[in-house]
Order: C-alpha cells, then sequence, then structure tokens
C-alpha cells in the first residue's frame, strides 16, 4: 500500500520478532515443563513462564493479524485477546492443578489408610506388648517375691546354720574339754596302772623268792604229809566206830520223835474229844437243820435235773424247728413247682383236649394213639391224593384225545358239507350240459342220418344240414330264450297269476328256508368253531402250563433218574436215622419204665448218668442235704465227746473214780490213788437194773469194807467213798497229820461227790438202754484219752 | 482263506452244542445249589465263567453224581433224546417237592437231523451264546429273592425227560414226575445255541 512503513507498524514487528525469538526459547523449554509436570514445587517455580508460551505458540498465525489490528489500531482488542488467552491458560493450570490436587489428597487418603493400618498394628502390637509386659511384670513380682522367700529362708537357714554352727562349736568344745579330761583321767590311769606293773613286778620279784621259800617247804611238808597220812588212817578207823554209834543214836531219837508225835496226837485226839463232847450238844438242833438242808437239796437237785432235762429238750425241739423250717421252706418251693407242673399239665391237656378231643382224663399214650392214628390217616389221604392225581392225569389225557377227535370229525363234516354242495353244483351243471350234449348228439345224429342217406359226399349238402341243424340248434336255443323270457315274464307278473307265483314264492320260500337254514347252520358251526378255537386255545396253554410244571406226554417221554440220586441218599439217611432214634427212644423208654418201678439195681451206668444229668440239681441238694447232717453230726458227736470227757475228768477229778466200760454193761473203776493200775473195781449192770460188784484182785483184799458197806448197808456210795478215804490215807500217810480241818472239808466234799454219783447212777439207771450203749462207745474212744 | 477260517470259528456242530448246553448245565445247577443252600456255603468254591464268578461244589458225593448224570446227558444231548433236564428240590424229612428247575430243551426247527449228521453246525458267535447263558445264570442267582425260603432239610434229585425209546443204563431208573401241587410258575430268559435251545423255568411251591 503506502511505501513508507508506519512507525507502529516497525514497531510491532520487532517485537512480534522478539516475541517469536521468546516462543523458540520457551518451546526448547517444553519438554522439561512435561517432565516437571508431577513436582508441585517446580511447577509453580515455572508458572511464570508457563503463562507465556500459549500466546507465543500462535504468534506466527496471528502475527499478520496483528498486524492488521495494528494497522487499524486495535491494539485494545489485542490485549484482550492476550487476557482471555491468559484466563484460559490459568483455567488450564487451575484444572492440572485441580488434578493434581485429586491425586494429591487420593495418594493422601492412601498414605492416611496405610498409616491407619499402620497405626492399627501399631496399637496391636503396643497392646501385645503391654499384655507381655504385664505378664512379665507379673512374673517379676512372682520371680522376686520367690527371691525374697529365699532371702528369708537363706536367712533362716543362716541363723540355724549360725545356732548350729554355734552349738556345734560348743559341743567340740565340750567334746575337747570331755576329751581332755579323759585323756588326763587315762594318763592318771595309766600313770597308776604304770604303778601298779611296777608294784606287781616287784611282789612278783617277792612272790618268786617266796615260792622258792615255799618249794622248800612243801618239800618239808611233803615228809610230814606221810607221817599225817599215817595218822589220818587209824582217825579214819576211829571215825567209822563213832558214826555207828551216830546211828544208833539217830535211831534212839527217831523213837523218841514218833513217841512224843504219838503224845501230840493224843493230846489231839483228846482236844477233839472235847471240841466232840461240844458237839454232841449241838448235834440234834444240828440233825434237824441237816434234814432240812438236804430236803432242800433234794429238791434242788430235782429242779437243777429237771432244767437240764428240760434245756436238753429245748435244744432237741430248736433242732427240730430248724429241721422243720428248712422242711417248710423247701415244701413251699416244691409246692410252687408242684402248681407250675400243674398248670403246664393243665395246659397241655387243654390243648390235647382242644385239637384232639380226647377229654381231659387222656393219657399221653392215649395222645400217642391218636397222633399215630393221625398220622396214618395222613398218610392215606396222601396215597388217595397220589392215586386221584394220577386217575385225574389220565382222565385228562383222555379228554384231550377226544377233544383232539371232536376237531378231526367237525373238519371233516364241514368238508363234507363242502362237498355236497360242490356236488349239487355240479350235478347241475351236469344236467345243462346234457341237456346241451343231447341237442348236440340229436344234431350230429342227423348230421350221421344226412351221411347216410347220401351216399356221395356233397359239401354243400352237407353245409346245408349243418347249416339246419345249426338252425334247429338257434330255434331251440331261441326256444330256450323264450321259454326262459317267459319264465320271466312269469316270474315278473307272478303277482298277476297267483299259482304260478305260489308256485315259485313256495319254492322260493322253500329256498330261502333253506337258505336261512344253512345260514344259521354254518352260524352255529361258526360259533361252535370259535368256541371250540377257544376252548383249543385255553387247552393249549393249559397245555403250555402243565409243561411249565413238568407234565409231559407219557406216551413219548419218560423221566429219567439215577439211582444213587442224593435225594434217595438223604432219604435213606434220614430213615436210618429215624429208626436208630425210635430204636433208642424205645430202649430209654423201657429203662423209664423200669426206673419208675424202681429197679434200679439193672440199670446200666450209662443209664444212672443220665438219669443223673436229669435229675442232677434234684441229688445236688440231696447231697448238700446229706453233707449238712453229716456235719451237724460230726458237730453233735464232737460236742458231746468234749462234753462226756468234761464230765469223765469232772467225776475223776471229784470222786476219784475213772469210770470205763469193758464189755457188755460192765465197767471198771480205777481209783486216782490206786497203787498200781490192777487194782480195779469190775461192776456189772444186771439187766434187773442192779449193781453187781464182782470180783477182782483188789477187790479181794477189801473185804471188810465190802462187808461193812454192801452186806450190811448195800451202800455203793459209801463203800466207794471209804476206799477212797482208805486209798487216800495211805498214800498221804504223812501230810495227814498236818491239820484236821482239811481232812474235814475233804470229807465233805466227798460226801457230796459221792451223792452227785448216787444220783446219776439214778439217772443212768432211769435213761434207756439204747442211750447206755452210745455212752459205751463214747466211754471207749474216751479211755485214751484219759490216760493221756 | 480268511472267509474259510472265520466260518470255522464261527461254526457249532451239534457235540459242541451239547457240550456248551452241558456245561451250562453244570454251572446251572451249582449255581442253583448254592443260591438255594440245599449244602452248605463252605463246601462251595468259586470259578470265573461266563464273565460271572460262579460257585461249584466241592463236594466229592455231589461232585461225581453230577459229573456222571452230565456225562450221559451230553451223550444223548448229541442223540438229540433228551427233552428237558429237571433239579427237583425236596423236603427229606416229607418228601415234598418245594421247587422245580427245568431246562427244556428244543431242537432249532432250521435244523434238521441230517444236518447234524453232516456234521453241519449253526453260525452262532460263541460269545453270544455265552452272553446269553450268563444273563440265564443271572437270572437265577436273582431268584433267591422272591422263592420261598427253605427252613428245612432239604436235598435235590435230576430228572432227564427223554423219549421212549431212549437206552439208558443199569445206573438209570424210571421216576415218577414231581409236580408241585400248588404251584407258581416263573419262566426265566432262554438261550439258544442255534442248535439247540435251552428254556429254563422254576416252579415252587406257593405259600397257604
Amino acid at each position: 500500500m503506502d511505501a513508507s512503513p508506519d512507525p507502529t507498524m516497525v514497531f510491532t514487528d520487532l517485537k512480534d520478532l522478539h516475541m517469536f525469538l521468546g516462543s523458540s526459547r520457551t518451546s526448547v523449554n517444553r519438554p522439561g515443563w512435561e517432565a516437571r509436570r508431577l513436582d508441585f514445587s517446580a511447577a509453580s517455580r515455572d508458572s511464570s513462564t508457563l503463562s507465556l508460551p500459549s500466546p507465543n505458540a500462535s504468534s506466527l498465525a496471528r502475527g499478520q493479524k496483528r498486524h492488521h489490528d495494528s494497522l487499524v489500531g486495535f491494539d485494545v482488542t489485542k490485549k484482550i485477546r492476550e487476557k482471555d488467552s491468559e484466563i484460559i491458560n490459568t483455567r488450564a493450570t487451575v484444572t492440572r492443578l485441580q488434578g493434581r490436587l485429586h491425586e494429591v489428597e487420593v495418594t493422601h487418603k492412601k498414605a492416611k489408610l496405610e498409616a491407619d493400618a499402620e497405626i492399627r498394628t501399631l496399637q496391636y502390637r503396643q497392646r501385645r506388648d503391654k499384655e507381655l509386659i504385664d505378664d512379665l511384670q507379673c512374673k517379676l513380682k512372682k520371680m522376686l517375691k520367690g527371691k525374697e522367700e529365699g532371702r528369708e529362708s537363706v536367712k533362716s537357714a543362716r541363723a540355724q546354720w549360725d545356732t548350729a554352727n554355734l552349738e556345734a562349736g560348743a559341743r567340740v568344745n565340750k567334746m575337747q574339754q570331755t576329751y581332755l579330761e579323759e585323756s588326763a583321767k587315762m594318763q592318771e590311769k595309766i600313770n597308776d596302772l604304770q604303778e601298779q606293773v611296777t608294784h606287781l613286778e616287784e611282789e612278783v620279784a617277792e612272790k618268786t623268792s617266796k615260792v622258792t621259800l615255799a618249794e622248800s617247804h612243801t618239800e618239808v611238808l611233803e615228809a610230814r604229809l606221810v607221817e599225817v597220812q599215817e595218822k589220818h588212817r587209824r582217825a579214819e578207823e576211829s571215825q567209822a566206830q563213832g558214826e555207828e554209834q551216830k546211828r544208833q543214836l539217830n535211831q534212839a531219837l527217831s523213837r523218841v520223835r514218833d513217841l512224843e508225835l504219838q503224845q501230840e496226837g493224843f493230846k489231839e485226839a483228846q482236844k477233839q474229844q472235847e471240841v466232840l463232847e461240844a458237839a454232841m450238844f449241838k448235834l440234834p438242833s444240828l440233825e434237824k437243820e441237816l434234814a432240812k438242808l438236804k430236803e432242800n437239796n433234794k429238791f434242788l437237785r430235782d429242779t437243777s435235773r429237771n432244767t437240764q432235762l428240760m434245756e436238753e429238750k429245748l435244744t432237741s425241739a430248736l433242732q427240730q424247728v430248724n429241721y422243720l423250717e428248712k422242711r417248710c421252706e423247701d415244701r413251699a418251693s416244691h409246692q410252687a413247682k408242684a402248681e407250675m407242673y400243674k398248670e403246664s399239665l393243665d395246659r397241655f391237656e387243654c390243648i390235647v383236649e382242644e385239637e384232639f378231643g380226647l377229654g381231659r382224663r387222656g393219657t399221653p399214650e392215649d395222645l400217642q394213639g391218636h397222633l399215630r392214628q393221625l398220622r396214618k390217616g395222613d398218610q392215606v389221604l396222601t396215597d388217595s391224593l397220589g392215586q386221584l392225581r394220577a386217575s385225574y392225569k389220565s382222565l385228562e389225557d383222555g379228554r384231550n384225545q377226544e377233544v383232539v377227535e371232536l376237531n378231526l370229525l367237525k373238519t371233516k363234516l364241514q368238508k363234507q358239507e363242502h362237498m355236497t354242495q360242490h356236488q349239487a353244483g355240479q350235478n347241475k351243471r351236469f344236467n345243462r350240459r346234457l341237456l346241451l350234449v343231447s341237442k348236440e348228439r340229436d344234431s350230429l345224429k342227423g348230421i350221421l342220418n344226412s351221411y347216410e342217406s347220401e351216399a356221395t359226399i356233397n359239401y354243400s349238402v352237407v353245409g346245408q344240414d349243418r347249416v339246419r341243424g345249426l338252425e334247429g340248434q338257434v330255434k331251440l336255443y331261441r326256444q330256450e330264450v323264450e321259454r326262459l323270457n317267459v319264465e320271466l315274464q312269469e316270474a315278473c307278473s307272478s303277482t298277476t297269476s297267483p299259482a304260478a307265483a305260489a308256485a315259485v314264492s313256495s319254492q322260493r320260500m322253500e329256498d330261502a328256508k333253506k337258505i336261512t337254514g344253512l345260514e344259521e347252520k354254518v352260524q352255529s358251526l361258526e360259533e361252535q368253531m370259535g368256541g371250540i378255537r377257544q376252548e383249543k386255545e385255553v387247552l393249549e396253554l393249559r397245555l403250555e402250563h402243565r409243561a411249565l410244571k413238568g407234565d409231559y406226554d407219557p406216551t413219548k417221554t419218560k423221566v429219567l433218574h439215577f439211582k444213587d440220586n442224593p435225594h434217595a441218599r438223604a432219604l435213606e439217611n434220614r430213615k436210618s436215622q429215624i429208626e436208630k432214634l425210635q430204636t433208642e427212644n424205645e430202649s430209654l423208654q423201657q429203662r423209664v419204665r423200669l426206673l419208675e418201678q424202681g429197679e434200679t439195681l439193672n440199670l446200666t451206668q450209662r443209664v444212672g448218668v443220665r438219669v443223673a444229668a436229669e435229675s442232677h440239681k434234684e441229688v445236688v441238694e440231696l447231697q448238700e442235704k446229706v453233707s449238712r447232717q453229716e456235719r451237724q453230726n460230726k458237730r453233735l458227736m464232737e460236742a458231746f465227746q468234749r462234753k462226756a470227757r468234761e464230765m469223765r475228768e469232772i467225776v475223776y477229778r471229784l470222786t476219784g473214780y475213772r469210770v470205763d466200760s469193758c464189755g457188755e454193761k460192765q465197767y471198771k473203776l480205777i481209783h486216782m490213788y490206786a497203787e498200781s493200775p490192777d487194782d480195779y473195781f469190775l461192776f456189772e449192770h444186771t439187766p434187773a437194773k442192779e449193781i453187781q460188784l464182782l470180783e477182782t484182785e483188789f477187790s479181794n483184799t477189801i473185804d471188810d469194807l465190802i462187808d461193812a458197806y454192801l452186806r450190811h448197808e448195800n451202800s455203793y456210795p459209801a463203800f466207794l467213798s471209804a476206799v477212797t478215804l482208805d486209798l487216800f490215807n495211805r498214800q498221804t500217810k504223812y501230810q495227814a497229820q498236818s491239820t484236821s480241818e482239811e481232812e474235814e472239808e475233804e470229807e465233805e466234799e466227798e460226801e457230796e461227790v459221792d451223792d452227785r454219783k448216787g444220783n446219776k447212777r439214778g439217772d443212768q439207771k432211769g435213761q434207756k438202754p439204747d442211750d447206755d450203749d452210745d455212752d459205751d462207745d463214747d466211754d471207749d474212744d474216751d479211755a485214751c484219752v484219759i490216760l493221756d | 482263506m480268511a472267509g474259510t477260517q472265520q466260518d470255522i470259528t464261527n461254526a457249532i456242530t451239534l457235540k459242541g452244542s451239547a457240550q456248551l448246553v452241558s456245561e451250562f448245565f453244570y454251572f446251572g445247577i451249582n449255581s442253583i445249589l448254592y443260591q438255594r443252600g440245599i449244602y452248605p456255603p463252605d463246601s462251595f468254591t468259586f470259578k470265573q465263567q461266563y464273565g460271572l464268578t460262579l460257585y461249584t461244589t466241592t463236594d466229592p458225593a455231589v461232585k461225581g453224581f453230577l459229573d456222571d448224570i452230565l456225562a450221559q446227558i451230553k451223550e444223548w444231548l448229541e442223540g438229540g433224546e433228551v427233552q428237558r433236564l429237571v433239579l427237583v428240590v425236596a423236603n427229606v424229612d416229607t418228601k415234598e417237592v418245594l421247587e422245580r428247575w427245568d431246562f427244556m430243551v428244543q431242537q432249532e426247527p432250521g435244523v434238521t437231523p441230517q444236518d447234524t449228521k453232516e456234521g453241519k453246525g449253526g453260525s452262532k458267535d460263541l460269545k453270544l451264546i455265552q452272553k446269553e447263558m450268563r444273563d440265564v445264570i443271572r437270572q437265577i442267582t436273582a431268584c433267591v429273592t422272591f422263592l420261598p425260603l427253605l427252613d428245612c432239610a432239604c436235598s435235590f434229585d435230576l430228572q432227564v425227560y427223554t423219549h421212549k425209546d431212549t437206552q439208558a443204563s443199569e445206573k438209570w431208573m424210571e421216576s415218577p414226575p414231581c409236580f408241585i401241587a400248588n404251584s407258581q410258575e416263573v419262566r426265566l430268559k432262554s438261550f439258544s445255541t442255534s442248535i439247540q435251545k435251552v428254556d429254563t423255568c422254576v416252579s415252587y411251591k406257593m405259600d397257604d
């Protein structure tokens, strides 16, 4: 446009150039900006540079526009655009910063979450640590406590140790002191002993000197001894003389003593006499008292005897009661058993009554018989059943054959009917043919006649004849046709001509009847056939069924089986088993019968074992009873023996007599003070219940006592007491003089014992002879015991 | 060559068929004896046959009996004499027949006696025949589930239904047919060797 450029334009161009240069610089910086984008602080630092580049980027494009604008003078608009661009830039930066802020927030959140998680874990750890610490503290406390306790125990132990140490020290000191003292003492003793030793040595020396002296002295003494011995012999002789004199003196002295004793005895007798005289005065009253006492005694003895009897009775009664109680218990159990058996028997009987109608009084044999009959009946029935089956089978077979025959006959009948129908049709046809043939024959006859009439053969004539014949035939046919037409007409006008019509109709009726009859027949036959077919099917099915069941045609097949088959073998085995069992059963039954009859002797041991097995329980019970009884008996025997021994011992000690039985009702009495075992009495208990003294060597020596007590007084107790006294006096000659009071007491005792013995005798007399026998046996046993 | 060989392997002659059938009878009878508890289980040992574990008796008496009878039956089968073989289970005490196991032997319709005499045979696969036999024996085993319990001393007998004019040795004797009066019949599967067909049927006494 203008050649001279506008100054402003130059300026602006310059500025643009600057700007371009600047933009190029900033564009160089761009990759760095991209890299620094994540760095927040760097970004902020570059923000000043960042605001600039975008306007510079489009500076080239806008240069011209600005140029134009500047030409136009649109400085303001340019500035506005710059501002706008700035605004846009700032917005972009804002959005970018917001994005960054968001990212930062996200990262912050993540960091926070991680931190939270870490905090949680840390808290958890802290808690665990705390717990650990607590535990450890607790442990520590415990340890401390333990330590303190240990310390205390150590202290106490130390204190104890100290005290013990002190004590031990004290003891040691004491011991040392005592040791020192002892050692000092010992030393002293040793010194003493040494002194003694020296002293003794001195003494020994002295003694040895003395011994030498003594030896010399002994030699002197030996010489003297010889002399003395001689003197001694002389002295002994004189001493023997003196001893003889002394003996004489002693004898004299003993005589004197005897005499003195006699004198004393006399004096005592005198005293006794005096006492007795005094007692004689009291005697009547004493006798009275004695009588009273005797009565009392008697009464008391009776009562004691009674009580003893009662006691014995009581014990026996108690035993009986026990036995009876046991019997009662047994009886109750037996009754219960019996009731049970009865009930079962009743039930069996009821069953038998219900089942077999034998009545309640039916015995097992009846039942067996009945069963046998039933079995027989069963067998008979099975036999008859087999027979019936066989007959049924044969009948069935016959029936089958008959059915087959029936079928055959029916088919034949049908064929026959068919044949008859066929033949009727054929008949008709034959009739017609016959008619035609007869006519042909007639015509042929005519032809033959013509041949015969004409000798020569004239074909035309022949032809003419034939034509004539044929014409005749045609005529005949025509006639036939006419006839048939007439028939037709007649048939049509059957109503018009009643006679003919009637004939036709009757014929027709007959035909129809025939037809209907035939139809009916056919129908019935068809029905029959259907029925027969069904029957046949049924029979076929049955046949098949029977074939399944194993039926067969005996005419065609046979059934074979091995003779030696398992079933036959099993049956034989069973049969032999049953026979064996039956024979066994019979033998057992016989044995049972024998047993019931009580013939136990002939039975074999086996039977005995079986019976034992059967009544094992009972036998065990009985054995128990027996053993119990035996034990009881044994105990009783023992008790009895003990009692008897006691009794005899008591009697022996109280009366002085040991009573042994020897032989039949003879009793040997040996006294305690007997001088020899041959000194004994023999008493016999006669059948008249009297006691007799038998003669023995000893009894012969005491005739005076027998005379005094038995012949005159007839008192065995008194006699025995007298003997006792006599023997006692003989044994204790010297002791008898000691005291008179003892003797009195003894005498009283003996009297009592004698009385008792007398009573006992009386009891024995009262008892039965059986008891005596028992006593005898026991006595035999006891004799040795007492002798020991 | 291959074709002829194939023919030979698949061909079953009458003898082979009789062998197969008598073998089947042996295992079938043993299975019945074991399953029905006619002999104690400890008198049996097991054997693999037809892809099954089958029990066969070790009782010498029973084994001898079966061997004898099956040898004869095999002969008769070869002659086409056997119509049926019956295993009868009977109570020893009452002699009552409790079960009948019928094996009905039939000549296959397409095979003529002439063919069999000439040694021509069927063309059925042996495996197929054995499969059919296995099915029958399985059914026999399964029958235990519905057959009534044999709670008495039982024994068995084998009866052979033959032609009237069949010659038998002295060991054999004619027997009455053992029928069950009140019986229920169950047909089992049948098998065929393509020469002989064997139908199996069990009949047992109905409970009153």
